[in-house]
């Protein structure tokens, strides 16, 4: 019969064995990873998509990206407001005045993915000078 | 000898062919992640350029009502935004938008077109007596040398109506037809040849297309504080129940002209501004 394998060969193999094996789990996890990311993005993207259909709607409204938000809107439309997307991604969205831009409100969407920014988008509202629209 | 050896060689064969089937799947799935994350980073290109450019177009329209047309570089996120205005025509006032977004290597570039419209409210301060859309006008008078005339409702043919005293207040001037009554009756017709109508201020004022009577000879009667005297020519207008659908052109030697009022060109925006009620 076969004699067994020397120390050499089975170290040999089960270093093998376990480098494939790490190299294998660690491909699964960062495709893992990227694909929760992806999907994060997706869910983010889709938010400006609507955010941006709103603002076609009522050009000059700061509520429309609140319409886009998943949640109750807050009662001024110009505060700042925080969340989570269904996907659990958070989000910040901040409304400001830039002197650069006068008689519009940049409304700003910032999104999460595990503590790191995802995806960050700046909206122009033009709701003139007094805050209505022009 | 061989005999012995023959199950080393097969379980190298396996195990060779495990190690390169799972390489060949992580390098596969590290391949797809990274082709999905390009095509990820492409569309998010795409949706942030084609937002920056709605944003431009917000902006360039909020520009041109605001009369503060100009060159404008803004950067928005990571989006650079460009807006060239070019005029078009000074009366009315209309502007040709090249608007430009650029993020990284992508681009995304549209062209718009805008005409500052003024409006003003039918009839300020006396509720239920102005002019509104659904309001028969049988004739419209302009009051020429009232200040505080109203737009009201003319019942039969008396040529001349005086507004309802509660209007006596209302910052809104009608027009007045030199030689003609403006007649607008149900339907549709057709103001025949030019007229002259006097209303206050603007020296020549053209109906030529679709525009609501109440908004803008009212608009830019209000919007520009015309004096008694200044004539109006009304040409080819139609009238609609009450709304004339034309264009209207104030011109003066002024340059405080702002009401400007003109047909709508193709590919062309709107863009109204409401004038202080």
């Amino acid at each position: 019969m076969s004699r067994g394998y020397t120390l050499w060969e089975l170290v040999a193999a089960t270093t093998l064995t376990l480098f494939v094996t790490l190299g294998g789990v660690t491909a699964l996890q960062v495709r893992a990873k990227g694909e929760r990311r992806a999907d994060a993005l997706r869910q983010a993207l889709h938010v400006v998509k609507r955010a941006d259909a709103e603002l076609q709607k009522t050009p000059a409204d700061p509520c429309a990206v609140h319409h886009a938000l998943p949640g109750e809107k807050p009662a001024d439309c110009l505060a700042p407001r925080s969340g989570k997307l269904p996907g659990g991604t958070p989000y910040h969205l901040t409304l400001e005045r830039r002197p650069a831009l006068p008689g519009t409100v940049v409304a700003r969407l910032v999104f999460m993915h595990h503590d790191v920014e995802l995806l960050r988008h700046d909206l122009i509202i033009p709701v003139g000078d007094e805050g209505r629209r022009p | 000898m061989k005999q012995r050896r023959q199950p080393r060689g097969y379980a190298m064969m396996l195990a060779l062919i495990l190690t390169a089937a799972v390489l060949g799947g992580s390098a596969l799935a590290l391949q797809r992640t990274v082709s999905e994350r390009r095509a990820m980073k492409l569309q998010q290109e795409t949706v942030q350029l084609e937002s920056a450019l709605r944003s431009g177009e917000r902006l360039a329209q909020s520009l041109v009502a605001a009369a503060r047309v100009g060159p404008q570089d803004v950067t928005l996120s990571d989006v650079n935004l460009q807006l060239r205005f070019t005029e078009r025509s000074a009366l009315p006032a209309r502007y040709d938008v090249d608007i430009s977004a650029r993020k990284g290597s992508g681009a995304r570039r549209t062209m718009a077109c805008y005409q500052r419209v003024l409006t003003l409210p039918a009839c300020v301060g006396c509720d239920g007596a102005g002019l509104g859309p659904q309001d028969v006008v049988e004739q419209v008078r302009v009051l020429a040398a009232s200040p505080d005339a109203c737009v009201h409702r003319v019942e039969g043919a008396e040529p001349v109506s005086l507004p309802p005293p509660e209007c006596a207040q209302a910052p809104v001037v009608v027009l007045d037809v030199t030689g003609d009554v403006v007649t607008v009756v149900p339907g549709t017709r057709t103001v025949q040849g030019p007229q002259m109508v006097h209303v206050r201020g603007a020296r020549t004022v053209r109906v030529a297309g679709v525009h609501d009577l109440t908004d803008t000879l009212l608009a830019t009667t209000g919007d520009l504080e015309l004096e008694p005297g200044a004539q109006l020519k009304v040409d080819g207008a139609v009238l609609v129940n009450g709304q004339v659908r034309g264009a209207v052109e104030a011109v003066s030697d002024e340059k405080a002209v702002r009401a400007l009022l003109s047909p709508p060109v193709p590919g062309c925006t709107d863009v109204v501004t409401a004038s202080p009620g």
